[in-house]
């Protein structure tokens, strides 16, 4: 045992394979740990930075270091006469009659506009009708608060804690003076528009809360401190879709269904193909030719086209609806896979029974049982495992392509599908988004490839027939 | 102790039907070495296996100690197991190359639950390397069969023949794969096994010369035939059959100033096939007369150690 | 210092001169020619002898230049007509020399004919690659010579497999005449066959050479066939040239301890009742780590102390007979 596992060692591909495969055996593993999305699929896990943003890192190339991450900030005012703290979150504010105070909140802004801009406070205006609150951004007048509420002014409740939330993405004529002031044709475009306009740039910023007073006595008003939130061009570690979801968590849960899937694939090969060919070479006659014709019987059903008829009828019938559409394309295509491996095993066992050696174990006096455990199934292991090398990537390329034509699993994410969205949406704007389509593509072909791998190194080991030389 | 009586085994490929054996009657009795000789495909092997039932014969019996060995049962064809058994003619294809040189070995112990535990397994597997010249026995005995020589192997597939304490081995070409300076070492042991224990041996080789110094009897077979058999100084001092004599002839001799001997051999070049009825050899013999192609000659006594299947004797 | 030998050579055909070829592996070289020197005069027959894995074969392939891939040239030459084959360049060899020059019949050679071309196609193809000739005179040649080794002209439209063993062995031999070499070498020509075949084709391959006066370097194991078939012997052990000279010399007197045993190892019919067969202790060495000194050392009944610290040089005894033993080259 010891030998084998040295000369596997040995081995450069084997290694390759082992590495490759513990990889994303960790990643599927510890996917709950690596990220709280498990699903960026559904609309609740979306938008978690803005659509195409990309990796994090990817700052680090020129033409994309002033992208903006996704930034949260709690404002603090600069200090101004008739503005004192309350506590750590509010201040109060007094206002003389007939007068104004501006509250400046400065904002350091590192890089080019974001995708949003999201403000929330709490406002506790006083009791009287006669006041008036503006915000302004880069001396832009973004949302006007007022009792009475004509738009674009929104309305706040008098004397009680108001919480005060601006979206760049609500706004519109009726709630915000910023879309009321551009050309008429512009205003649809203003939520894309609003980020570059209040944050064109790297600089300092001011979030201005103007608050007036157009009674005759002096009002106390109470402010929380604003956060300030809005989604970047750069997010985590492999960038966002076109949903903004999380690319590296649809990367990680993908693993995890390809790695099952591979090893279902795995299990079924191994248990049913194994399992057949050896009845069938072995016990010969009438049960080889049932299990023969069973066999060919499968391999014979083209099985990509049946697959995509079968599932277009139960998504068509409703079938799916009481069964996991994800179980049955897994089971499908696994269930597809055993007929290749059964008519090899069936060959080697076959030929195997007629080898010397087993008529050597035969003339020592070893029954028909021990024969086929001792001598002849391990010397099949070599084959079984070259079976499970062709065969899983197979399996995992058929899944892969089933999803990519979005025929297979969409409800959450596939390496398959991952790369058919992406490249659906290659002809938007953002063109080619590699941080999308890499990761999905190189999985396969790694996990493929080391599938390969692992199969003819266990072969290469395992098998007893080895040849000469290099 | 072990004979084959009109033994009959017929293969079928295809449309062709090949008579491997037609009508062989072979015996080997105590302390005995039978040499079987003939060429490629005359059915030697094919003998051996018939005579240990690995291969099921058209017809003919083979008597174990008077028990017909096709018709054993349970305990009684365990034992026959046992006691018989078969060094095949490539090591190479005949042990199972995945198994350690001990595990080859003690498989047999194994099977039959000869030794009472591990360390008793362990003593008579050694032993038995050590008896077979595959010293140190314990290096040997932790090799895997592609880290042997044929040689050596051959010692090997000796060995796990004789750990079971057989009284009758086949030995199918045991020195063809071997070079001649290791040959004369594995013919010892046979004759060793012989003298020293006992043992029937049937060894079969197309090579007569190295039969002229182990055999007690020699078997001629030609198209799965036998067609003289004697003991061995009547077969080799005075061969009758005309194959025997080319067969003889036509042995190389190491000495370079008897050159032209291997060259007078007395074959023709086969112009004609098999008519089916006649004598099989006569295509290729010299001495063909007209009754030999009409009748098969019998195998007839010529003295009380001698027969031969000829129609010039 | 090997150089000696070449002074026996009267009409030089073919001239080995301290030939290295190693095969590279994992854990370094097998050192299956070392410091090989040998020759073939015209329209002789050289014997070569040696163990199973002595080097006979590398060092066949090396002057065919048809070594495996792991296989290097480690020094030596080998002088052909005064040429060196291997500074030859590779196609020019190819087109020049093999088959037209040299001709050789491969250990296994039965399976060197493709199993899916006719027989004639595959000796016109040889013909065809290296002459300019019409097709009608080569297939003409091609008849004569397959009758020449005594296989009938029709067994020309036949495929390999559905020819005898030993008919296939005759098919090859019928190649390698076809160009007309000056030399023919032979690896384990008939080492398959059964004695009959064997002596039929050995006797077949005897008289062409009579006929024809080629040369012939004969490989095999079986230092028998030697005795029937050569004219110079040589007898390698371990990748070393052990003993070398005239075959009536080397049988009648064998001189190294190694081939001294080899004669006795050989079953001789004649003399099987007074004869014990004689088996040599033990097995040939590692050739990637060879005994110091002599090589033969650990299994040498003469072995003495200063065989396993030097190396036996290699010496003249008596005429064309020379050997590497240090119990010989003392007296
Ligand atoms: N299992 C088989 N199926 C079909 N034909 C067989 C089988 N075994 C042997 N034969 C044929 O029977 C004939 C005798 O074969 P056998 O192996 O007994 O010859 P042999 O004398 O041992 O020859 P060799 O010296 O080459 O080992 C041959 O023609 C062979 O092709
Ligand atoms: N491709 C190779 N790589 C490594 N070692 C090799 C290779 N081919 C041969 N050898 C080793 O080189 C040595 C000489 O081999 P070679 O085939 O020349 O022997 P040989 O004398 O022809 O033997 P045989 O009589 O068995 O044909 C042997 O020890 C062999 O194991
Ligand atoms: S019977 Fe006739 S053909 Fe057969 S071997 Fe004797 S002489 Fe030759
Ligand atoms: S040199 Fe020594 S060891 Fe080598 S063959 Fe001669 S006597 Fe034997
Ligand atoms: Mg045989
Ligand atoms: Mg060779």
């Amino acid at each position: 045992m010891n030998k084998v596992i040295r000369d596997l060692l040995s081995r450069k591909t084997f290694i390759f394979s082992i590495v490759v495969i513990l990889f994303f055996a960790a990643i599927a593993l510890l996917a709950p740990v690596l990220t709280s999305y498990n699903n960026p699929y559904q609309v609740s896990q979306q938008f978690v930075a803005a659509p195409y943003a990309v990796p994090a890192w990817a700052t680090i190339f020129p033409q994309y270091h002033d992208l903006p991450p996704d930034v949260r900030l709690t404002l603090t005012p600069v200090s101004a006469s008739g503005v004192t703290p309350v506590n750590s979150s509010f201040v109060k504010i007094t206002v003389p009659a007939g007068g104004e105070v501006n509250v400046s909140y400065p904002i350091r802004w590192n890089w080019s506009s974001p995708y949003n801009v999201i403000l929330s406070f709490i406002l506790v205006p006083p009791a009287t009708s006669d006041f008036n609150v503006n915000l302004y951004m880069n001396n832009i007048n973004i949302m006007e608060l007022s009792p009475v509420p004509i738009p674009p002014a929104v309305s706040v409740t008098l004397g009680k804690p108001n919480s005060i939330t601006f979206s760049s993405q609500t706004i519109n004529p009726s709630n915000s003076p910023y879309v009321n002031s551009l050309p008429f044709q512009d205003q649809p475009l203003a939520s894309l528009e609003f980020p570059k306009a209040v944050l064109p740039r790297p600089g300092m910023y001011y979030l201005v809360i103007s608050l007036q007073n157009t009674g005759n006595s002096p009002e106390t008003f109470l402010l929380s401190n604003p956060h300030y939130t809005s989604l970047g061009y750069a997010y985590g570690r492999l960038g966002t879709d076109d949903n903004g979801g999380s690319v590296f968590s649809e990367f990680v849960y993908g693993a995890r269904f390809d790695l099952y899937l591979a090893l279902v694939a795995s299990v079924l090969i191994i248990g049913i193909g194994l399992i057949i060919g050896l009845l069938a070479g072995y016990v010969g006659g009438f049960t080889d030719l049932t299990l023969n014709a069973l066999t060919d019987f499968f391999l014979l059903i083209p099985g990509l086209p049946l697959l995509i008829v079968l599932i277009s009828i139960f998504d068509l019938t409703g079938v799916i609806v009481n069964v996991n559409k994800a179980v049955l394309i897994l089971l499908i295509i696994s269930f597809l896979s055993w007929p290749g491996t059964a008519k090899i095993i069936r060959g080697q066992t076959l030929s195997l029974r007629s080898r010397t050696f087993v008529e050597a174990s035969r003339a020592l006096g070893e029954g028909k049982l021990r024969i086929l455990f001792r001598h002849i199934v391990p010397n099949l292991m070599g084959i079984l495992f070259a079976q499970l090398a062709y065969d899983v990537p197979g399996v995992i390329l058929a899944e892969s392509g089933l999803d990519f034509l979005g025929l297979g699993i969409i409800g959450f994410p596939t390496w398959g599908n991952m790369l058919g969205f992406a490249t659906n949406d290659l002809s938007f704007a953002n063109g080619f988004a590699w941080w999308w389509v890499l990761p999905p593509g190189i999985g396969i072909i790694l996990l493929s490839t080391a599938f390969y791998y692992f199969g003819t190194a266990m072969l290469d080991v395992l098998s007893p027939y080895k040849l000469r030389g290099e | 102790m072990i004979e084959g009586k009109d033994l009959r085994v017929y293969f079928k490929s295809r449309d062709i039907v090949v008579k491997a054996l037609d009508g062989v009657n072979v015996s080997v009795k105590d302390r005995e070495i039978v040499g079987i000789v003939g060429e490629s495909g005359s059915g030697k092997t094919t003998l051996g296996r018939t005579i240990l039932n690995l291969q099921k014969p058209l017809s003919g019996e083979v008597l174990w100690n008077g028990k017909n060995v096709f018709k054993l049962k349970g305990k009684e064809e365990k034992e026959f197991r046992r006691q018989n058994q078969i060094i095949y003619q490539n090591p190479y294809e005949a042990v199972d190359i995945r198994l350690k040189v001990y595990d080859i070995v003690a498989e047999g112990l194994r099977v039959h639950n000869i030794p009472k535990d591990k360390e008793e397994e362990s003593k008579i597997v050694m032993e038995t390397l050590r008896d077979v010249g595959l010293t140190p026995e314990d290096e040997y005995a932790k090799s895997l069969p592609n880290q042997l020589s044929g040689g050596q192997l051959q010692r090997v597939a000796i060995a796990r023949a004789l750990v079971l304490n057989p009284s009758f081995i086949v030995a199918d070409e045991p020195v063809s794969m071997l070079d001649m300076s290791i040959r004369a070492g594995v013919l010892d042991i046979f004759k060793r096994l012989r003298d020293e224990r006992g043992i029937s041996i049937m060894m079969i080789t197309h090579d007569i010369s190295t039969l002229g110094y182990v055999a007690d009897r020699i078997y001629v077979m030609y198209q799965g035939k036998v067609i003289e058999h004697g003991s061995t100084d009547a077969v080799l001092d005075k061969p009758l059959h005309p194959y025997t004599q080319a067969l003889i002839s036509a042995v190389p001799i190491p000495d370079p100033s008897g050159r032209t001997s291997l060259f007078s051999i007395k074959v023709k070049e086969e112009m004609e096939p098999y008519n089916g009825k006649g004598c099989r050899y006569y295509p290729r013999c010299p001495f063909a007369m007209a009754s030999c192609r009409e009748k098969e000659p019998n195998l007839s006594g010529v003295s009380s150690d001698h027969y031969v299947a000829c129609f010039l004797y | 210092m090997s150089e000696v030998i070449f002074e026996e050579s009267t009409d030089t055909l073919l001239e080995v001169n301290s030939l290295k070829t190693y095969y590279t592996t994992k854990t370094g070289y097998v050192k299956a020619v070392d410091d090989v020197s040998l020759f073939l005069d015209r329209s002789k027959v050289l014997g070569v002898a040696g163990e199973s894995g002595c080097g006979k074969s590398t060092l066949v392939t090396t002057i065919f230049r048809v070594m495996p891939r792991n296989a290097r040239v480690m020094g030596g030459e080998v002088k052909f007509k005064g040429q060196d084959l291997l500074k030859m360049d590779l196609k020019t060899f190819r087109k020049e020399i093999v088959w037209k020059d040299i001709a050789y019949i491969p250990q296994a050679s039965m399976d060197v004919l493709d199993p899916v071309y006719k027989v004639k196609d595959q000796m016109l193809e040889t013909i065809l690659a290296h002459e300019d000739v019409s097709r009608a005179e080569a297939m003409e040649r091609i008849f004569r010579t397959l009758e020449s080794v005594g296989v009938p002209q029709e067994k020309a439209d036949m495929f390999p497999h559905e020819l005898s063993g030993g008919q296939r062995q005759r098919v090859v031999i019928a190649m390698a005449l076809l160009l007309n070499p000056s030399m023919i070498v032979s690896d384990e020509a008939t080492t398959a066959l059964d004695v009959i075949t064997q002596a039929k084709i050995l006797e077949l391959m005897k008289s062409l050479q009579e006929s024809r006066k080629f040369s012939m370097m004969f490989v095999t194991h079986d230092l028998s066939l030697l005795a029937n078939v050569s004219d110079s012997i040589a007898i390698m052990y371990a990748g070393k040239l052990v003993e070398f000279g005239d075959v009536e010399k080397v049988f009648s007197n064998p001189l190294h301890p190694y081939t001294q045993l080899l004669i006795k190892a050989i079953p001789d019919l004649r003399v099987r009742k007074q004869k014990k067969l004689v088996a040599i202790p033990g097995f040939p060495p590692d050739l990637e780590n060879p005994p110091k000194g002599c090589r033969f050392a650990p299994r040498c009944p003469l072995a003495m102390p200063v065989c396993s610290e030097k190396e036996p040089e290699f010496s003249k005894v008596e005429g064309f007979h020379y050997v590497a033993c240090h119990a010989v080259n003392k007296k």
